[in-house]
């Protein structure tokens, strides 16, 4: 019997494809965001939004375990877009990512969103070789999910409480996401807001184009 | 599903390692995890002799050392250790805890047979048998 040291990490094949990914995107400047949120929390949503607003040149790739209804939400929305079907894997990987990118057109846009699959667990361990990530978080999940989930929100840049107009139905603390995010992430840029009547997304909007490459062209950036 | 991917990935480290140490069996494998990876251990050794299985030919035990997470206290200093959320120091009971580590994934080390003493199981590419 005998003992091989090893000391690798588990998923550097992930890491090694992500180091890949995140070299292209540094040298074709652009800025990509790797989403995440439960099953529902308003991810697609959220990039309607976004989409909408026409201001940003933005492609998206949407990674779901199955169906392609996301993609065709935001197409409808004008953007350019791909779906990645993952066959019922509850993450997408560097990997998956990397062999989407040719058969996207994001290339000379500022962004590239990737909404992950609606999952609070998995996503968070895999790096895509993102400029960033977001967590969105619905109001009606409950205010708990930071001390659940710090996987997912200890990486994040910026935490986005949707559905803020529900807040008059449910009993969601807005102090207790606070404390939680403060323990969690306390250098998470925090923005609330609802993607169905619209309130809260301009300020989002202001910091995302702080990120594009010509952020001299808009008014506001930190 | 989680712990799926994650022991389908320990298998394939293995089988790599494996590969550049001649005739040998892997009889256990150590990792280390940490308490924010979000993978439950019990479920993961449970993936792990499918995804040995499939992907070894045979089925290792796994051991797993859980790496706690270090936090500091933000009001008195005090350094201290945790496995989960929500904390509060230990020494002034306050809740403003800064926090490194705790999401480590990492294969430490195999504990191998020589097959020329006996293999327990199959661990070479089943064709060439
Ligand atoms: N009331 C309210 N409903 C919302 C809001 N944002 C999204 N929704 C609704 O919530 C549901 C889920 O929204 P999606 O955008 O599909 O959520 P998702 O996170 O993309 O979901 P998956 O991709 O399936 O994980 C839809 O019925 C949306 O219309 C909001 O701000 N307020
Ligand atoms: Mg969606
Ligand atoms: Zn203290």
């Amino acid at each position: 019997m005998k003992v091989i040291a090893v000391r690798q990490k588990i998923l550097k094949a992930n890491s090694q494809a992500a180091r890949e990914n995140r070299a292209r995107f540094s040298r074709e400047r652009v800025c990509v965001v790797n989403i995440l949120g439960s099953p529902g929390a308003g991810k697609t949503a959220l990039l309607e939004r976004i989409a909408g607003s026409n201001d940003l040149s933005m492609a998206v790739l949407e990674g779901d375990p199955e169906t392609a209804m996301d993609a065709e939400r935001m197409e409808k929305a004008g953007a350019a877009v791909i779906q990645v079907v993952t066959r019922g894997t509850c993450h997408l990987d560097a990997n998956m990512v990397q062999l989407a990118l040719p058969r996207l057109d994001y290339r000379n846009r500022d962004f590239l969103f990737v909404e992950n699959v609606g999952n609070l667990l998995c996503p968070a361990s895999f790096d895509l070789g993102e400029t960033m990530r977001w967590v969105v978080l619905s109001t009606a999940e409950g205010a708990d999910k930071p001390f659940k989930y710090p996987a997912a929100f200890k990486t994040a840049k910026a935490v986005v409480i949707n559905k803020i107009d529900l807040l008059p139905y449910l009993d969601f603390s807005m102090d207790q996401v606070k404390d939680g995010l403060a323990q969690i992430c306390p250098k998470a840029r925090v923005f609330k807001v609802s993607c169905k009547t619209g309130e809260g997304i301009d300020p989002l909007m202001g910091w995302l184009r702080g990120f594009s490459r010509n952020p001299a062209k808009t008014n506001s950036k930190s | 599903m989680h712990e799926m991917s994650i022991a389908l990935s320990i298998a394939e480290n293995v089988k790599e390692v494996l590969l550049e140490h001649g005739d040998v069996t892997p009889i256990s494998i150590r990792i280390r995890i940490g308490c924010l990876a979000g993978i439950v251990p019990d479920v993961l050794r449970f993936s792990f002799g499918f995804a040995a299985t499939d992907i070894l030919g045979c089925s290792p035990g796994l051991e797993i050392e859980e790496v706690l997470v270090s936090g500091r206290c933000l009001d008195c200093g005090e350094h201290f250790t945790f496995d989960t959320f929500p904390v509060v120091c230990p020494s002034c009971g306050k809740a403003r805890i800064d926090h490194t580590g705790g999401r480590d994934l990492e294969l430490v080390s195999l504990e191998v047979e020589d097959n020329n003493e006996g293999d327990r199981c199959q661990t070479k590419d089943p064709e060439s048998q």
